[in-house]
């Protein structure tokens, strides 16, 4: 039997789950105006790649091409002999008429963006100075995460049917063994609803936990009488 | 008996109340039970029930639980009985209560309310799914009659928790526990 999983189901739910978790995280730490500061370059650069690709990807080209003929003619005499035999001159990391090898480079160079952002506001970022500016930093997290999904999403470029490990049981009597409520597939919607819950009761819970005050013990446990 | 969603709202709201009357730190323990027990349930109800339904046989000399026309009602009562004496045992008493009280003031009761709706999103959604899977057996007894409200068909059924978070359970009862103990 197999589950009828979107193309790229998985993908996009770890993207999904990863940028919500991140984005809460700052927001949550960070409070609103860390939140701020993390998503208006975040913004920015994609704003900035989207127009810039094609320069982007004849750079990238240039590195490439530089460090293979530092590492093949740098130590030799004639560079130009070297070039010619070695073929550098056509050399091509990112081929620009391959959208997907574009999209990919892409994605990699927005990743690594906004990974270093959220570092980088996390680590220099001030603290929110009462927790209701914690609780909106994390209101603002998790809408800047879905953001963020919305923007990274068109990006992947999957096109391969995901098989699970559960579609490989022989067949649906086994899977109706685990459990009655268990459906003979598991539809996208629910499971990405229920991640997209996953991921708002989870902290919710930590910061709950955390804001518990300890119980304050009756006085006469302490007083005179012990 | 009116809608199926009707009573639903009901429920939660009793649920929302009887969070923020109680506290959160309490509402906490009650979800980390219902959690196990709904996990209990998905992986093991269906081999007690055969279980069940295996002793029951040695007597009737057929299946009264799979193949009986009570079936569905029988199957279905097995789950929500089970899940219902979990939310009892839950409530009575402070077995995984949180250890703590809330903080004072507005987050507090913000706290306490949506902890009381998780508990009742989870525990009227949970017994919803159980009727819902087993096609609505209590119209035996004419306590319900189909078909459900487009609201109820479109939005609600869909969000019920347990298929949602049936993948999960695995992660948030140990999750829960954790949080708990380690705090």
């Amino acid at each position: 039997m197999k589950l009828p999983f979107e193309p790229a189901f998985l993908q996009y739910l770890i993207v999904i789950v990863t940028a919500l978790a991140a984005s809460t995280a700052v927001g949550l730490k960070r409070g609103w105006r860390g939140e701020l500061m993390a998503f208006v370059p975040i913004v920015a650069i994609w704003a900035l790649l989207g127009a810039t690709k094609e320069r982007l990807v004849g750079s990238m080209n240039v590195a490439y091409r530089s460090l293979r003929f530092f590492l093949a003619c740098g130590s030799q005499a004639n560079t130009g002999s070297c070039v010619q035999s070695s073929g550098l001159a056509n050399a091509m990391l990112v081929d620009p008429s391959n959208p997907e090898q574009v999209r990919l480079l892409v994605l990699a160079v927005f990743i690594c963006a906004v990974a270093l952002i959220f570092v980088l506001v996390f680590r220099f970022g001030r603290r929110p100075s009462s927790i209701w500016q914690r609780l909106l930093g994390a209101l603002l997290g998790v809408a800047n995460g879905f953001t963020l999904s919305y923007l990274m999403l068109p990006l992947l470029s999957y096109r391969e049917q995901i098989t699970l490990p559960v579609a490989s049981a022989s067949a649906e009597g086994d899977l109706s063994l685990i459990g009655p409520s268990l459906p003979s597939s598991l539809s996208v919607p629910s499971v990405t609803v229920g991640a997209v819950f996953l991921v708002l009761f989870v902290p919710f819970v930590i910061v709950a936990v955390r804001l518990m005050r300890p119980i304050e013990f009756p006085v006469k446990y302490y007083g005179q009488d012990r | 008996m009116g809608p199926l969603e009707v009573i639903w709202a009901i429920l939660v709201g009793v649920f929302a109340v009887v969070g923020i009357v109680r506290g959160y730190p309490k509402e906490l323990g009650v979800t980390t039970t219902i959690m196990a027990a709904l996990l209990l349930l998905t992986r093991g109800g269906e081999s007690l029930l055969y279980l069940l339904d295996t002793y029951l046989a040695r007597s009737s000399q057929s299946s009264v639980i799979f193949e009986g026309q009570y079936g569905p009602l029988i199957q279905s009562s097995f789950y929500i009985l089970v899940l219902v004496a979990a939310v009892v045992i839950s409530y009575h008493g402070e077995t995984l209560a949180f250890a703590g009280t809330p903080p004072r003031g507005p987050v507090g009761i913000v706290l306490n309310l949506t902890s009381g709706l998780i508990n009742g999103y989870l525990i009227s959604g949970s017994i919803w799914h159980y009727l819902h899977v087993f096609d609505y057996p209590i119209q035996i007894l004419g306590l319900f009659r189909p078909p459900l409200t487009d609201l109820a068909q479109n939005f609600l059924v869909p969000l019920l928790p347990l298929p949602m978070l049936e993948p999960y359970l695995l992660f948030l009862v140990p999750f829960m526990i954790v949080m708990r103990v380690a705090r």
